[in-house]
């Protein structure tokens, strides 16, 4: 476990530097990152000027749940983006066989070796949103379920963008095969409230994608329900365990001619 | 002309060979859309003293959007910076073909191919939508039919100029690509891309009455969705061949100016 902290540390380190050598790149990079952030906002402000709530859900109740959404967002674009992508070129180009002579949990050296700063201002704008939109009285224990939820939901994005591609092993031509997720995440931008009948069902509880953002903004804002709750963590736990079986299956049956 | 045509069966060729890689954009551009007219369907069940269109308008809107996005939206822009960039030119400056012609046609291919695909998943999506009534379909205008077809010309041959200009300023930026974010960005808000641009505070309006971007995207969405053509359309007409005309100007100094700037060690 301290051999992988290590590492960890190391990687950091070097995603750090790489930032400092290439600061006219991350304020380009964080001028755009503010700019689709407040382009979101935007898109909240016109629907706030056609009706007064959406599913139930007033607007500072829906602010507070786009907040937690960027929060999530910034951090998944932050840890997970540049390192899927990699993953994905490295089957193609067949560098995966240097991954794998590594002694090192294979998994773990892909998901971790970049971190990405470009989003910060998503998440100070997210920070923010929460703050102006924050709760009148919110228990303590609120705010803890609150950053557990958000950990869960960040596990099962993680979970869901990596399951995805790792179909890149069996999927040749299929380049785009990682932008999946970044389509899917418009399900969970919005409150899972707005889904009605069959369409429901699907990303509540077969496919519980509505719920990320639902569960923790539902922590914080105290209107927690059980079921639901259940559901998203027992979903987080399938999801985890089916994409490292998944992983290793692949790997098992992934053949490489050097490169 | 031959010689262009003859490239667009190349890429056509060259895009079939992709075509799972295609129909997946196809699902991931109509994803996005779809979450948003679920949102509008939940505002819509819950509240109904808002709005100034009904929400069969505001359903049709969005996929008729998604139509021309789908039709005139391009996107070489991403790849080929990347292209410039990495020098990965050079053995098309030495053919004798034009450079962002070249690029256009291949675009062209994609798009037809794209289109086909298009077609089955958006008609299913309509009749889903018609038969439980969120949407009612208009009956065909031939007037407006034509001015569809007009702008949808005039939407893709103007996002043709921008895109190109965005490849063009990567022969003197880095990050040019930063740039596709900017035009995807102005084409939500001043286009209508994020809602019918009625919606918008008067002061984003105002300011999209300066920029293609609403002529490019709301006026040919609103005139396949509503079948109705709006009295102004003359003077939109004259709008889109000045920014056209504009455009083609400012290419042709700017792809000038790149020749001069470029140099190359081999490939």
């Amino acid at each position: 476990m301290k051999k992988y902290w290590i590492i960890w540390r190391e990687f950091m380190k070097l995603s750090i530097q790489h930032y400092f050598e290439y600061r006219v790149d991350f304020m380009i990079w964080s001028v755009i990152s503010l700019a689709w952030t407040l382009f979101s906002i935007l898109f909240y402000e016109v629907v706030f000027s056609q009706t007064v709530s959406i599913a139930g859900w007033s607007r500072s109740e829906t602010l507070l749940l786009v907040g937690t959404y960027m929060i999530i967002d910034s951090a998944t674009w932050g840890m997970f983006w540049k390192n899927i992508q990699n993953y994905t070129e490295s089957i193609y180009s067949g560098t995966f066989d240097y991954l794998l002579l590594q002694p090192i949990d294979v998994q773990f050296r892909v998901s971790v070796r970049h971190v990405s700063f470009n989003n910060f201002m998503r998440l100070v704008v997210g920070i923010y949103l929460i703050s102006i939109n924050f709760p009148a009285h919110v228990e303590w224990f609120q705010i803890v379920l609150y950053l557990l939820f958000i950990a869960t939901s960040l596990l099962v994005v993680y979970a869901l963008w990596f399951f995805s591609a790792t179909f890149t092993f069996w999927a040749e031509k299929l380049d785009n095969i990682i932008e999946i997720v970044p389509a899917l995440r418009n399900i969970w931008s919005v409150p899972s409230d707005i889904y009605a009948g069959p369409i429901s069902t699907l990303f509540t509880i077969i496919i519980p994608l509505g719920l990320i953002t639902t569960v923790p903004a539902r922590a914080l804002i105290g209107t927690l329900q059980l079921q639901e709750t259940l559901i998203f963590v027992g979903f987080a736990v399938l999801l985890l365990a089916a994409t490292r079986i998944f992983f290793q299956f692949a790997v098992k049956n992934y053949r490489g001619a050097g490169s | 002309m031959k010689k262009y045509f003859a490239l667009f069966n190349v890429a056509f060729g060259q895009s079939l060979s992709y075509r799972a890689e295609t129909a997946l954009w196809i699902f991931l551009d109509i994803f996005p859309i779809m979450i948003t007219v679920i949102m509008w369907v939940a505002i819509y069940h819950s509240d109904s003293g808002v709005r100034s269109l009904s929400l069969s308008q505001l359903a049709l809107y969005y996929l008729a959007v998604l139509t021309v996005a789908n039709l005139a939206e391009t996107h070489f822009d991403e790849k080929w910076v990347d292209n410039v960039i990495h020098g990965r030119i050079d053995h098309l400056l030495i053919k004798p073909l034009n450079f962002i012609l070249n690029m256009v046609m291949i675009q062209l291919s994609n798009k037809l191919l794209g289109f086909i695909l298009f077609l089955l998943p958006t008609g299913i999506i309509t009749v889903v939508l018609a038969s439980n009534n969120v949407i009612q379909l208009p009956g065909l205008n031939a007037t407006a039919l034509f001015f569809f077809i007009l702008f949808l010309c005039f939407a893709f041959v103007m996002n043709c100029i921008l895109s190109s200009l965005i490849v063009l300023a990567a022969f003197w930026f880095d990050e040019s690509r930063s740039l596709s974010h900017l035009k995807w960005m102005m084409s939500g808000v001043f286009g209508g891309g994020i809602a019918p641009l009625a919606f918008y505070p008067q002061w984003i309006q105002t300011i999209g009455q300066f920029l293609p971007f609403s002529r490019m995207l709301s006026l040919p969405a609103t005139l396949l969705s509503q079948q109705t053509v709006p009295s102004t359309i003359w003077g939109d007409v004259g709008m889109m061949v000045a920014f056209i005309s504009v455009g083609v100007v400012v290419l042709s100094l700017v792809w000038q100016g790149a020749m001069r700037k470029y140099s190359a060690v081999g490939g």
